[in-house]
């Protein structure tokens, strides 16, 4: 803090006149930016391939599965912290599922549509596309349930398998998601929203997970937009945070019935068409990956994974950080990705 | 004397470099050339050479007491000085900041290029208009909903800024109590302002606010059963309520836009003539039902309020003891950055404590489901009204998804079955081994390998599907389809468990033996 009020004044009217550059310079917010082609499409699901300027380090490429909340983009934010920019420059091959999003169409769609149709369509045309029998498969939040229920049902398909802050413990007392859901009359909250849970009544609840998290980041606006680099890390953030699908009714519906509120995978109770998922089908080398202050996905929910698969070669991974962190901090790029790309290199024979 | 005018100049000389790094900014930003770059940093330099000289003159009598004679004098000077140097300055600003793209607010419809002649409070005033500015500028481009997020904050935030003045006190004094707290600040402001935090849209008077409900639900269910008893012309009324809805002033350029409307408006009319009609007494009872679930919402989204409320008025209480107890510590009163920052850790440290509540989770769910049924109550009240006309409504789209994901399931298993022949064809692996049916087939009409394989698609009736679940049964030549019987046929149907009786049907023998005789003279000649 300033000493004088003339000093304070010059600050403010600095900063000022810095946010009104900085404000009138921005046009467009980009996010998603690393170049990439669609090469495969069903629906509205689609997949991406990203380009790369040289060959992979890695032979086998990486398929990533992300949650059905919120959107991919996440993963590549902005050019200078974009994790999978990251990881294609330390040598991996990286296609992504886009999910695309849901509407009342989509009501009835369900786990076996998302995990044995779409996932499973994907990890195949990877596998013939590259003429592999098996290839790397990493599941994001969400997304990694859905991977471990994939690799437990098929796993000589995928050669190594990484899960992302993915919850497979449910029955746990942290986190205030995992405590509520479980009062959640989920039967009655798909049928009244007809089917179609909107992206904005996840929101609510994530928001209230921080009540002051908001509150916390507008306080620092005027010091943010006083920075145009930062300023933009603020408006790409509000730009994805907005960005938030609904959900397909039936899989919502599922997922937190027989996940959030009967813990039915680490039990090896859940069955997906017709076949029970039993985790300790999972042989191949598995990479658990958590954070340490996540709120969202609490470390409890997902250090269990390393317990419940069969594989020999696993190991846990400590991030220091949060749910969020994982993707666009910078330990995350000095940290994370390296250690990914390194564990998949080391396993690529 | 000498002194502080040192410490004069050196304030001064920041101002100098302020004033001149801002336009140094300004002019680095311009795309173009500066063209009058020497002319204003002669305006600059010239602006600090002149003060100095004044300073100067006015230092340079050796009597005291001419010193003090001149000062009013020269500090008139001086302030003349400034002030021409502010409009300037402002001007100069102005100018440039409207080529680089910027635009100055501007207080009631003026530049703020006078600003030394204003009073404070029009200081404040443009400094609050300018910070709206740019407030309004972020707001532009931050993304729905996260717009409304931000623009709740800034409410919040003024509204706390409104208090400060008596929260500054009660530190001072160590007024901590909330009953005493109470008497400075309002309930229901500090209420709304909880409210805010959270973004729920606060119930502060349950009563009035259901009152409003009620008379808002009665007064719709009055309408339906008017319509249903007949005392009131339901095709007047709907027209009328159309007609308030498209009600308005047109500019003369606007005559287009309102003939079109009015066309519409025509179109309409039938509409209403049929929305609802016969379904009257039923709507009036959906609607007394919406009202009775609208009112448990309200309910228990106050009593839900209540419970964050009741530990919400705590926070403040005990962010002024935190400053209060710092005091006595000889440490100095916050400013109201330093308050308001504290103030919302404490805050979030209780409502977190009430979330992690069963009692609130178990609330927070039936409010949840309190919200959608009367969301859902009211879909199915629309669809009723417009029941009879040609629309696809909600319930027909989901019979669609329901279709969607039956043909879903449907597809997957059809080429999950085709994975599995493609992959048993291109092993060469006919007839799976020890499949005693498939064997009795091929021992019937004998036995053929993939190489010799002709193209079975120029049979009608066999498609690309149709051939590659033949060939996994070995069956690979016209010559081996020539000799199918009624016999063969059945084996085969048996063994697909599809295209039932096609073969038969089609004659695939008889096709077959003709292709076959084709293929043997072709190759002869």
């Amino acid at each position: 803090m300033s000493d004088t009020i003339t000093d304070q004044l010059v600050e403010q009217v600095n900063t000022a006149t810095e946010a009104l550059r900085n404000i009138s310079e921005i046009h467009d917010v980009d996010i998603a930016t690393t170049p990439r082609e669609v090469v495969w499409e069903d629906g509205k699901v689609k997949l991406y391939h990203f380009q790369r300027e040289t060959a992979p380090v890695a032979k086998t490429p990486v398929l990533v599965s992300y949650a059905l909340v919120n959107r991919w983009e996440m993963m590549d934010l902005q050019p200078n912290r974009s994790f999978i920019r990251k990881l294609l420059s330390e040598g991996i091959d990286v296609y992504i599922i886009d999910w695309g999003y849901a509407t009342r169409f989509d009501r009835y769609k369900t786990m076996e549509d998302y995990i044995l149709g779409n996932i499973s369509d994907c990890v195949d045309f990877v596998r013939e596309h590259h003429q592999m029998d098996a290839i790397n498969l990493l599941g994001v939040c969400q997304g990694g349930t859905f991977s471990l229920i994939y690799a437990s049902l098929f796993p000589e398909k995928i050669k190594n398998l990484i899960t992302l802050v993915t919850p497979v413990e449910f029955d746990i007392d942290e986190g205030l998601l995992f405590r509520w859901a479980r009062d959640l009359d989920v039967d009655a909250l798909v049928d009244g929203f007809n089917g179609v849970v909107p992206g904005d009544f996840l929101n609510t609840g994530f928001d209230l997970l921080k009540p002051m998290g908001k509150t916390r980041k507008y306080m620092a606006m005027p010091s943010t937009t006083k920075d145009k680099s930062r300023l933009m890390n603020f408006l790409r953030m509000e730009k994805w945070v907005a960005d938030s699908p609904d959900q397909a009714g039936e899989t919502y519906r599922r997922f937190i019935k027989e996940m959030y509120q009967q813990n039915k995978l680490a039990k090896g109770e859940f069955i997906l068409g017709g076949q029970r998922v039993d985790l300790s089908r999972i042989t191949m080398p598995i990479l658990t990956i958590y954070a340490k202050s996540d709120h969202i996905v609490p470390p409890a929910a997902t250090k269990p994974i390393n317990d419940l698969v069969g594989s020999g070669d696993k190991e846990l991974l400590e991030f220091p950080g949060g749910h969020i962190g994982v993707f666009v901090g910078g330990r995350s790029q000095k940290l994370l990705t390296p250690a990914i790309a390194k564990w998949l290199i080391e396993r690529d024979q | 004397m000498a002194n502080q005018f040192d410490a004069f100049f050196e304030g001064q000389k920041k101002a100098f470099d302020f004033w001149s790094d801002t336009s140094k900014k300004i002019m680095g930003n311009l795309t173009e050339p500066f063209e009058e770059k020497t002319e204003k940093e002669d305006f600059l330099s010239s602006w600090f050479a002149s003060q100095k000289k004044i300073w100067e003159g006015a230092m340079m009598f050796d009597d005291l007491k001419k010193v003090y004679d001149k000062t009013p004098e020269k500090l008139g000077e001086w302030a003349k000085l400034q002030t021409e140097f502010a409009q300037g300055w402002m001007e100069f600003y102005t100018k440039n900041a409207e080529r680089l793209g910027v635009k100055l607010p501007t207080v009631n419809g003026t530049a703020p290029s006078d600003f030394f002649s204003r009073t404070p409070k029009e200081w404040s005033e443009w400094v609050e208009q300018a910070n709206q500015w740019w407030q309004d500028k972020l707001m532009m481009k931050l993304p729905f909903p996260q717009d409304f997020h931000f623009k709740n904050f800034n409410e919040l935030y003024q509204n706390m800024y409104q208090l400060w003045g008596p929260m500054q006190r009660m530190v001072e004094h160590g007024i901590d109590n909330w009953k005493a707290i109470d008497v400075f600040i309002k309930p229901e402001e500090y209420q709304k302002i909880i409210a805010k935090f959270v973004g729920m849209k606060p119930i502060t008077d349950v009563s009035a606010m259901l009152g409003q409900v009620n008379e808002m639900f009665s007064q719709s269910a009055g309408w339906m059963e008017d319509f249903a008893a007949g005392t009131k012309d339901i095709q007047a009324q709907w027209k009328m309520m159309g007609e308030n809805m498209g009600a308005w002033t047109p500019g003369h350029a606007l005559q287009v836009v309102l003939s079109l409307n009015e066309t519409l408006q025509e179109g309409m009319d039938s509409m209403y003539n049929v929305a609802g009609r016969n379904k009257e007494v039923e709507m009036a009872r959906m609607i007394k039902d919406i009202q009775f679930m609208y009112t448990a919402f309200v309910l228990r989204t106050a009593e839900m309020q209540g419970k964050v409320m009741e530990v919400g008025r705590y926070a403040l209480p005990d962010t002024i003891r935190f400053f209060s107890e710092k005091r006595k510590e000889g440490k100095e009163l916050p400013d109201f950055e330093s308050f308001f920052n504290e103030y919302v850790n404490i805050l979030e440290k209780y409502m977190i404590e009430v979330f992690e509540s069963k009692e609130y989770s178990l609330m927070q769910n039936e409010v949840a489901k309190a919200g959608v049924t009367v969301k859902s109550k009211m879909d199915q009240l629309v669809e009723l009204a417009f029941s009879d006309f040609p629309f696809l409504m909600k319930s027909h789209a989901d019979e669609i998804a329901i279709e969607n994901r039956a043909l879903r399931k449907k597809i997957r298993s059809l080429e999950q079955r085709m994975t599995a022949l493609e992959a048993a064809d291109s092993n060469h692996t006919p007839a799976t081994p020890g499949n005693g049916a498939a064997d009795e087939l091929l021992s019937g009409i004998g036995r053929a390998s993939a190489a010799q394989k002709d193209n079975l698609q120029q049979i009608r009736g066999i498609g690309p599907k149709l051939e590659v679940m033949l060939n996994s049964l070995g069956i690979f030549t016209f010559e081996q389809l020539s000799k199918m019987t009624k016999k063969h046929y059945e084996m085969m149907d048996e063994l697909l468990d599809a295209f039932q009786g096609r073969g038969f049907r089609d004659e695939w023998a008889k096709q077959a033996k003709t292709l076959f005789s084709n293929k043997n003279h072709n190759e002869k000649s």
